[in-house]
């Protein structure tokens, strides 16, 4: 089977031609494209640390000495601090990551509470 | 002898020279567009020695091409389409012995939510893709969420394979992608044994739909001596881009 298409530019051809990839950069796309699939799990999870992770810091300043932490704050943060140890598998990061259509996260662990 | 009637058919071709026209007797009103219009198009950017005509201080004069709008600043190559394509490759394209700074902006959108790679390219118009774990690079900058919240952002990889200048990009058609505009330091190496890259990039993250905005630094931990670049998608094709590279002239 044929390689897939790419572009190139060259002073020869400084607009592009389009060509068919070598065999080397045919295996680095599809090598590329499996990698992708299989750490599909690990990227999610690092997805989910990134927004647990932002949270934590948005209410860092509440653990300050002049101020008190509410125990609702407190019991969020350990929720928070918890769903990598509470969530192991790959439906589960797609719950915590399932999205609206504007792009807002649905779970509700990620919004902060108010009481 | 006057005459104040030539006949249709009087002057043939060629049959007025210098020697039978008044110094400075073609005027303005004598000269018509065609004189313009009628020749063939160049087409292209002039050579240093193509002429123009103009007037200096009242006297005519020719001027070398090379003094009009010469530039030290010079695009070497751009890609530019709306078609799917695995990657976009820019070979041969570092040229040392004119260039030690390059300038290297546009825009890229993915087939797939996936991350934005830039990789060297080494050897030749039909080069090969350096992928060796020695790519380092590091982004520093903000984000804003579909909701109005706002964070820090912080990535970077040591001994990666190659540069990611954007992560989870959104697709969404035409309307998400990741703009970038880098500065890259002697890729051929002549003078430093490294290059590096330094710019800035904005992007649409799928998660939370968050614009993100961040400088971006990187530099290659071996004398990779590139001829060129590779754009790529972390996953699948590369819907949109364009992409300029231009070079800074050495002297």
């Amino acid at each position: 089977m044929a390689n897939l298409k790419e572009i190139v530019c060259t002073p020869e051809n400084p607009f592009g031609v389009e060509r068919e990839m070598s065999d080397a950069d045919q295996k680095l796309y599809d090598d590329l494209q499996k990698q992708f699939n299989d750490n599909a799990a690990n990227r999610k999870l690092r997805q989910i640390k990134q927004l647990r992770s932002d949270r934590l810091k948005s209410t860092d300043w509440m653990s300050n000495s002049d101020v008190t932490m509410p125990d609702y704050i407190k019991t969020w943060r350990q929720t928070l601090r918890d769903l990598p140890q509470n969530n192991t598998t790959e439906s589960q990061y797609d719950t915590l990551l399932e999205q609206n259509a504007d792009g807002s996260l649905k779970n509700s662990v990620w919004k902060q509470p108010t009481e | 002898m006057s005459k104040t009637t030539i006949p249709t058919g009087g002057i043939t071709a060629d049959a007025i020279d210098a020697t039978l026209i008044a110094d400075d007797a073609i005027s303005e009103e004598h000269l018509d567009a065609t004189a313009i219009t009628g020749h063939t198009a160049l087409a292209e950017a002039p050579a240093d020695t193509d002429e123009f005509l103009i007037s200096d201080g009242g006297v005519l004069k020719r001027l070398d091409a090379s003094y009009v709008g010469g530039s030290d600043f010079v695009r070497i190559a751009t890609s530019r389409s709306s078609s799917n394509t695995t990657a976009v490759n820019f070979d041969d394209v570092f040229d040392g012995s004119v260039y030690e700074h390059y300038r290297v902006f546009g825009y890229v959108a993915g087939a797939v939510n996936a991350g934005g790679d830039m990789y060297w390219r080494t050897g030749g118009s039909s080069g090969s893709t350096y992928t060796s774990s020695n790519y380092v690079w590091v982004q520093d900058g903000r984000y804003i969420d579909n909701s109005g919240s706002a964070g820090d952002y912080h990535v970077g990889t040591f001994n990666d394979s190659k540069f990611r200048y954007a992560t989870d990009m959104k697709v969404d058609n035409d309307s998400a992608y990741a703009l970038f505009d880098f500065l890259i330091s002697d890729p051929t190496t002549n003078q430093m044994s490294r290059s590096y890259i330094t710019g800035t990039v904005s992007w649409q993250e799928n998660t939370g739909f968050q614009q993100v905005t961040s400088s971006f630094g990187g530099r290659n931990d071996s004398n990779v001596n590139a001829t060129g670049l590779r754009f790529q998608q972390e996953s699948n094709s590369i819907a949109y881009h364009h992409i300029q590279i231009w070079g800074y002239k050495k002297s």
